[in-house]
């Protein structure tokens, strides 16, 4: 009896070891995984934690169709360039470019600044936008009467031309009373500011306000400019609101009168040249918004004058966007958008007296008003960038 | 007590055997199945610790007709994108269409961004969609149209 009981015991004891090293075994293995997820969740936690971006700045190019994105880390972690993602308008982009300093790189250090380039943007105005007022300044101007906005926006103030970055801060002044005296007209384009002096002819100065030459000087052609508009290939002046020359933009020859007096032209004031030619055209009194095709042919009213009251200037979206926009400075107190066949899409007048002088589309819509000053507006375009571990940031064109 | 003493020490001792060992055999499979169902569920839980999805979209821009919704693997794990399921306004869709994004390959790797189509026009208003994986962890986001 005594033995059967010790032998049993022993069975009971050596089986209990084995099943209870078994068992700790696999609650040993259970914890230690627990304990590692457990870690890198946290980590995954500690690094969103330590994860933050800021927008710096964004900008529009219509000499390149591109979309420039500066984000600066302003978190304390590095973070996965590849694994970076671009909303635009809230569709993820697929062909963006991520550079650092002009390097392509893999890892986003803190403190730096990410630029994200994005070609061919599907940006535009919406209507429905909360806040549209990004911001005024009128501390430099005194007498601003035209604008234009490339990199930096150039507003005629007097006789010089005041330049403020494109978040709205004054830069400095560019004046030269001996080549251009009375500036009138501006325009931005690639690497030469085109100014419209005296209304007698149209100087080019680099963007840093260094004069360069007399571009366009043709007293036989076009003896009286009004207005000028630039693209990649030409310069479009506004003779005598008259008619609308045409000259070479490398060279300043004068290629042709590209849209002559008559027919739908009567007497321009302004244009715009995008996708299409826009001129705000007047007759009896009367004014009226017609579009021309690139070569001059096809004009047609595209916004009548039950629309208008007293236009002033007008500002056509760069011709490289998917959907392109009229903007039109009207009786001097709101900015009435088109789209390019006329269809009203919207006014802007947030943030505007009624002193309203000129307009300039971009990656915003900037606008010269005469009593608040250099006035941005929102498109409504919304960009949102979202960091590797879905840490993002949102702001508005 | 003699030899029948000695038969029934023998009987008794091997009875006990034989019940000790039943009792250990009875014992093991309990808790062999016990350590089994622990390994199971640890790895449940350990995949459900390093899992984790956010939907990136721009709640103030949802494309629509079709929805496109963007969620990022934002946790360790590789997921299987067919096994996700997807909710709108409550209703699991079945027909959405799942296309990978970023890192390339047949599985939903970390970092990269599943696009969920859905052919749907959705009315002006909100709207609540829910993305769930495969081991149930999920992310629910609200926008309106």
């Amino acid at each position: 009896m005594g033995f059967s009981v010790s032998a049993t015991m022993a069975i009971f004891f050596a089986s209990f070891l084995i099943l209870f090293s078994i068992l700790y075994s696999s609650v040993n293995s259970a914890f230690d995984d627990m304990q590692t997820a457990f870690d890198e969740k946290y980590d995954g936690l500690q690094a969103r934690s330590d994860t933050s971006m800021s927008i710096i700045d964004t900008a529009y190019y219509r000499e390149d169709n591109s979309l420039v994105i500066d984000v600066l880390n302003t978190g304390t972690t590095s973070l996965d360039v590849n694994c970076t993602q671009l909303l635009v308008d809230g569709v993820l982009t697929s062909s963006a470019t991520f550079q650092i300093q002009g390097v392509t790189t893999e890892i986003w250090q803190p403190n730096e600044v990410l630029t994200i380039t994005l070609t061919n943007p599907d940006i535009g105005f919406s209507s429905d936008v909360y806040v549209r007022t990004g911001g005024s300044n009128n501390a430099q101007l005194t007498s601003p009467t035209n604008i234009t906005a490339g990199e930096k926006v150039y507003i005629v103030d007097d006789t010089g031309i005041d330049v403020f970055s494109l978040d709205g801060t004054y830069e400095f002044t560019i004046t030269d009373t001996v080549n251009t005296p009375t500036p009138g007209d501006v325009k931005v384009y690639g690497d030469y500011l085109y100014v419209m002096d005296n209304a007698s002819h149209v100087d080019r100065f680099t963007l840093d306000g260094v004069w360069v030459d007399s571009i366009v000087y043709d007293a036989v052609n076009t003896p009286t400019p009004r207005s000028i508009a630039v693209d990649s290939d030409y310069i479009y002046v506004v003779d005598d609101y008259d008619h609308i020359d045409r000259y070479n933009r490398a060279a300043g020859t004068f290629v042709n009168q590209l849209i002559s007096n008559g027919g739908t032209m009567t007497s321009p004031r302004d244009m715009s040249v995008g996708a299409y030619i826009f001129v705000i055209d007047r007759e009896s009194g009367l004014y009226q918004v017609d579009r021309y095709a690139l070569d001059g042919t096809g004009g047609t009213m595209i916004v009548g004058s039950a629309r208008l009251a007293n236009p002033t200037d007008i500002s056509a979206s760069s011709a490289g966007l998917q959907d392109t926009y009229v903007y039109i400075v009207n009786n001097s107190r709101e900015i009435l958008v088109f789209d390019e066949s006329g269809t009203y899409q919207g006014s802007v007048d947030d943030g505007l007296s009624s002193s309203v002088r000129g307009v300039d589309a971009t990656g915003k819509i900037f606008v010269l008003d005469g009593v608040n000053g250099l006035v941005t507006e929102n498109l409504g375009t919304s960009i949102k960038v979202v960091a590797e571990n879905g840490v993002s940031k949102i702001d508005m064109l | 007590m003699g030899a029948s003493g000695a038969s029934t020490q023998l009987i008794f001792f091997i009875s006990a055997i034989i019940v000790s060992s039943v009792v250990v055999a009875t014992a093991s499979r309990s808790v062999f199945d016990l350590s089994n169902g622990i390994d199971d569920r640890s790895e449940i839980v350990k995949d459900q610790l390093s899992t984790e999805i956010e939907i990136i979209n721009d709640p103030t821009a949802v494309p629509n007709d079709p929805v496109l919704i963007y969620v990022k693997n934002v946790g360790r794990s590789s997921l299987n994108q067919n096994l996700t399921t997807v909710m709108l306004d409550g209703a699991v869709i079945s027909g959405a269409t799942m296309t990978l994004t970023g890192s390339q390959t047949s599985y939903w790797e970390p970092t990269s961004v599943l696009t969920v189509s859905i052919n749907q026009n959705l009315a002006s208003g909100d709207h609540t969609v829910t993305v769930s994986t495969e081991n149930g962890e999920s992310d629910q986001f609200d926008f309106r149209i």
